[in-house]
């Protein structure tokens, strides 16, 4: 038991460690040593006290406990994902409370595509088609006609 | 001994959770996909006046509109508050577009009622299969309760959205349209709402009916040709995108020229595809484009300029641009 206590202390060197753990392992009167000398420790430092016996009581707790059949989580990844996505609308959320702020500095709305032309004056029309027939075949991503009334004001006195 | 015991019960705490998540949000989906439904019907079911900001590309637009439903029969009137002033008179499917600095009104009548009151099942099931949908928080928007709803495109054809929809009535009261990068790629929002109350007939007529018989008419007609196709088929057509129409239509300016419009919608976003020949005298941008939230293809095909365009990435009009043929070549 001194060797124990010696052990907890850090007062043996790397081998007399080595050797004195290969003893516990095969004695249970050494393993409940070692237990009561931690406890005796925390208790010292007040902290939390499990008590002696406590690696028994947990291990007749744990296989008195009916199997959780749990769910396999459908698609993680697509779980990171989502939480990506509510991480970046967090962010959003923050800019959205000085709305009127920051609609007055209108920063440009980045749509990904990098360097692309600008639609010329040639697809005007096609666009106006596509807000008019368009939005109004799907589930609304925004208030129908929306786009559409958005779209008109750069038609008018230039392309007529 | 402590710490190994701190482990398992951590172990456990979160196995529980996780368990119990999933299972919350398989509940949340079914509850989803009735928000979805509710979303559809009360922008066409409903009487409200407000006014609503709209952003895309570099543009801020801030536009009224009164919405009224008497009966079968649905009256809008949108107009602009900043801008070259403009109106929208929507009568059911005819359509008034106001131009006063011009004098011009251009009128558009479609054949046959094609919009949808409430979101049709097979729609509804497509946005499901091409997006994850799940229930948000429910956080205050133009000063309603909303009902935070987000759906997640489940490929690289679609972008992402999140709605608000008024919590008792469903209205669409903020919305937003996320990128690749989730970048926010078009919002729109309510800063200002009524919902229903008496809206009378004349707060949906124009402000300029008085003048508009000296004005300038242009009169559009779409000749709807679903059933007697355009003669294009799209080879290679993105996953979960349908055509909803096909039709010939009268080109701005008049003429005996007409138009192919054909769209296709995955149940959220929608793409337009143009067909018609193409003049020796226009000069045509073949490739990529863009134009605020849009993305635009063009292509010359034989003698015909095609052009495909819509609120999706840059890459589902590519591929249903460089996969449209004449029939049976």
């Amino acid at each position: 038991m001194e060797r124990i206590s010696a052990l907890m202390d850090g007062e043996l060197d790397d081998g007399e460690a080595v050797q004195e753990f290969k003893r516990c392992g095969g004695d249970a009167t050494l393993v409940e040593g070692w237990a009561t000398y931690h406890l005796i420790g925390d208790v010292l430092r007040q902290e939390a006290a499990l008590g002696t016996g406590f690696n028994d009581r947990l291990r007749e707790a744990l296989a008195a406990e009916p199997t959780v059949l749990a769910p396999r989580p459908r698609n993680l990844q697509r779980r990171a994902r989502l939480f990506a996505l509510s991480a970046a609308a967090g962010i959003a959320g923050v800019l959205a409370v000085g709305w009127l702020a920051y609609f007055n500095h209108p920063a440009s709305l980045d749509a990904g595509a990098g360097q692309v032309a600008e639609a010329d004056s040639s697809m005007n029309e096609y666009l106006v088609a596509h807000h008019e027939y368009a939005d109004s075949a799907s589930m609304p991503s925004v208030t129908p006609y929306v786009r559409y009334v958005n779209e008109i004001r750069r038609e008018g006195a230039m392309s007529r | 001994m402590k710490s190994v015991c701190l482990r398992w019960a951590g172990g456990l705490a979160v196995g529980t959770a996780l368990a119990a998540s999933t299972y919350a949000d398989q509940l949340q989906d079914t509850d989803a996909l009735a928000w979805l439904q509710k979303i559809a019907g009360a922008a066409r079911q409903l009487s409200y006046e407000g006014t609503f900001v709209y952003q895309h590309g570099d543009m801020v637009e801030t536009s009224k509109i009164i919405h009224m439903v008497d009966g079968a029969s649905e009256y809008e009137k949108l107009s602009t508050l900043d801008g070259p002033p403009r109106e929208v008179i929507r009568n059911n499917e005819e359509v008034l577009s106001y131009y006063p600095e011009i004098k011009t009104v251009r009128a558009e009548k479609r054949a046959g009622k094609r919009t949808f009151p409430a979101l049709p099942p097979e729609l509804l099931t497509n946005i499901t299969e091409h997006y994850d949908v799940r229930r948000g928080d429910v956080e205050r928007v133009a000063g309603f309760d909303a009902q935070a709803l987000v759906l997640e495109p489940r490929d690289g054809f679609r972008y992402g959205h999140k709605f608000w929809a008024e919590i008792g009535s469903g209205l669409l009261l903020k919305a937003r349209m996320f990128g690749e990068r989730h970048q926010v790629i078009e919002q729109f929002a309510f800063t200002q709402l009524k919902i229903g109350g008496k809206i009378s007939l004349d707060e949906v007529r124009s402000s300029y009916q008085s003048e508009q018989d000296k004005w300038k008419h242009d009169r559009f007609a779409s000749n709807d040709a679903k059933d007697s196709d355009s003669g294009w088929v799209i080879k290679n057509q993105p996953a979960g995108f349908r055509k909803v129409y096909e039709m010939r239509r009268s080109k701005q300016g008049g003429g005996a020229q007409l138009l192919t419009h054909i769209v296709l919608t995955d149940g959220l976003a929608a793409v337009s595809v143009f067909i018609e020949p193409s003049s020796l005298k226009q000069k045509v941008n073949e490739g990529p484009a863009q134009h605020g939230a849009i993305n635009i293809y063009t292509r010359i095909v034989g003698e015909q300029r095609v052009t495909v365009l819509g609120e999706t990435p840059a890459a589902t009009v590519a591929q249903i641009a460089n996969s449209l043929a004449p029939r049976g070549r």
